[in-house]
């Protein structure tokens, strides 16, 4: 069997961002990824984006890599997985759960690995992807208070660890990797480690803390569609100089809610 | 407009209220659901149309008809009305031809007609979601089992949802096979109603069947395929979604936009997933002139070319 890797298009965006970071410190969008003022741009010509669309480019051109065609098909691709169909697998940490199930299903043992980066780069680390929780700006100070106390609740140390154990999503508190940690939980799910390590180990920087923009949804889809077409044979800088017009156009049109 | 004139002479006369505020009253309750529901997001919707909204942050700008000039000449969303347009055609005409021709196959006296028309009624039973699930994993790429077969027979294995000819057709025959059921239901009702005397009569002057079907029994479908005609397009103009959002997700991206973006699944994506309201608004506007017209041309051909026999 020829070597083979599937991935999940949400990875995309987020390997971009590894990518990118993993590379040169290179943030997603500018103003140092919208933290040190809103961000006006992105960062999709630029050369550690085009590395990474290069590295899906050469795997497709091997035929190393399969996917199939929908964007964002967790269950697809993890059914092209666990079929033996594809040697590697990338997806999210969450899927870990139900992919070692499939191999056992399937009489295969899984291993989990860090992201690949570039050759003659440093590791940076990892900017995390998925779900996230936020107290709206415009609410009464009551309600506020009241949303912070659920979240704070909802977010301790124990609740974050029986969370992470149910979802497989990382735990937002270095307490509750003590907690687990001490509890013996990566003794029985050794596979969970590898996402932990490579979070814990991410060097924190503008690039590694991720992207802020309120075009998050849109500009991820774009992205998708550059990396589609490219799969598709359109060449790697055409299908990024489109891809930045777009996600700078769906960007300009959310900060001119601000005016 | 279809009543005879004598009938308001009459009203007084049946009248089963006395005065006019009783049937209101028992309108009442419908009338509010009605509003809460339907009338009021409406007229919320039309409202908003007229802003650049986010649903998030809350916020909103008085913008006109900007958002409706920026729709109508913005290349994607051109592109996407086209998409729907092409899709609507084809599953409405290819639909319907397969659902008589099926209907009129399993109307014949043959044994086992029951189970053959349980059968094709099936599918309407299933809910679009799982349909879509079912699709999806059929036509996977690696593992489903289209390709398994056609890589066994032909060792061909084509990418059925990200070749851009290749998903559109996927989606438009998933969608064609999805409204078999509900058609064939209603034309297998009024193939077993057709006056059996003008069939026989037809046959007795030695028609071939052929002339019996297309002479004699199609003119006499009229009215339900009308009916079907117009059911149709607006299940293809709003019930694409659940199936394109599950096999596709609009895409693969094509020129301007994703290939199998219909004009619902781009309102759901700019409302609910990139949260402009204000343009969601304004393509909903656009989408109520849309079935405005259909309505108006439904009641014109109607009263036209139907033949209701008589």
């Amino acid at each position: 069997m020829t070597t083979k890797c599937s991935n999940v298009k949400n990875a995309v965006q987020d390997a971009i961002e590894i990518e990118l970071s993993g590379t040169e410190g290179q943030t997603f969008l500018n103003n140092d990824n919208g933290r040190k003022g809103r961000a006006t741009e992105t960062n999709l010509d630029s050369k550690a984006a085009k590395n990474i669309f290069n590295f899906f480019k050469t795997l497709q051109d091997n035929k190393y890599y399969s996917y199939t065609g929908k964007i964002e098909d967790f269950d697809g691709s993890d059914a092209i997985f666990t079929n033996q169909k594809v040697v590697y697998h990338i997806t999210s940490t969450s899927k870990i759960g139900n992919n070692s199930d499939g191999a056992k299903r399937a009489g295969f043992e899984l291993g989990v690995g860090v992201l690949p980066i570039p050759n003659g780069t440093k590791r940076n680390g990892v900017v995390l992807g998925g779900a996230s929780l936020w107290i709206a700006k415009a609410i009464p100070k009551a309600k506020a208070e009241g949303a912070l106390d659920f979240a704070l609740y909802m977010t301790n140390t124990k609740n974050m660890a029986s969370w992470h154990k149910l979802t497989g999503y990382y735990p937002v508190r270095e307490s509750s990797i003590k907690l687990l940690r001490g509890e013996g939980w990566f003794t029985k799910a050794p596979l969970q480690l590898v996402a932990f390590n490579q979070q814990t180990n991410t060097i924190a920087s503008p690039a590694t803390a991720g992207a802020l923009t309120g075009a998050g949804p849109q500009t991820r889809k774009i992205v998708e569609e550059a990396w589609q077409k490219v799969l598709n044979g359109t060449p790697v800088d055409a299908a990024l100089k489109e891809a930045k017009t777009r996600a700078d156009a769906a960007l300009a049109e959310y900060n001119a809610n601000f005016k | 407009m279809l009543k005879p004139a004598q009938t308001t002479a009459n009203t007084e006369a049946n009248a089963v209220f006395r005065g006019t505020a009783m049937p209101w009253l028992f309108l009442l309750p419908s009338l509010l659901i009605l509003a809460v529901f339907i009338y009021l997001p409406a007229l919320q919707t039309l409202r908003l149309a007229a802003y650049k909204a986010n649903l998030i942050l809350g916020t909103e700008r008085f913008v006109g008809l900007q958002n409706v000039t920026e729709l109508l000449l913005s290349p994607a969303y051109r592109q996407v009305a086209l998409q729907t347009l092409i899709f609507m055609v084809l599953t409405v005409s290819l639909g319907l031809l397969f659902s008589l021709g099926l209907a009129w196959l399993a109307s014949r006296p043959v044994r086992g007609s029951k189970y053959y028309r349980l059968l094709l009624i099936y599918p309407y039973a299933l809910s679009p979601a799982i349909a879509g699930t079912l699709w999806l994993f059929m036509f996977n790429p690696e593992i489903g089992v289209v390709n398994q077969i056609l890589g066994s027979l032909f060792n061909v294995k084509p990418r059925w949802l990200d070749d851009p000819i290749l998903a559109f057709g996927l989606v438009v025959v998933a969608a064609i096979w999805k409204g078999l059921a509900y058609n064939i239901v209603f034309y297998l009702a009024s193939i077993q109603n057709l006056p059996g005397d003008v069939m026989q009569a037809a046959e007795i002057d030695g028609a071939t069947p052929a002339q019996v079907f297309w002479r004699v029994a199609f003119p006499l479908l009229t009215p339900i395929t009308f009916f079907l005609v117009f059911t149709n397009i607006i299940s293809a103009l709003f019930d694409s979604f659940a199936l394109t959002d599950i096999l596709t997700r609009g895409g693969p991206y094509f020129q301007n936009a994703g290939i199998t973006t219909f004009l619902v699944y781009q309102l759901y994506q700019d409302g609910f997933v990139n949260f402009k309201s204000g343009v969601a608004a304004a393509q909903a506007a656009l989408m109520l002139m849309l079935v405005a017209f259909i309505t108006y041309m439904q009641f014109k051909v109607g009263e036209k070319r139907v033949h209701y026999g008589g």
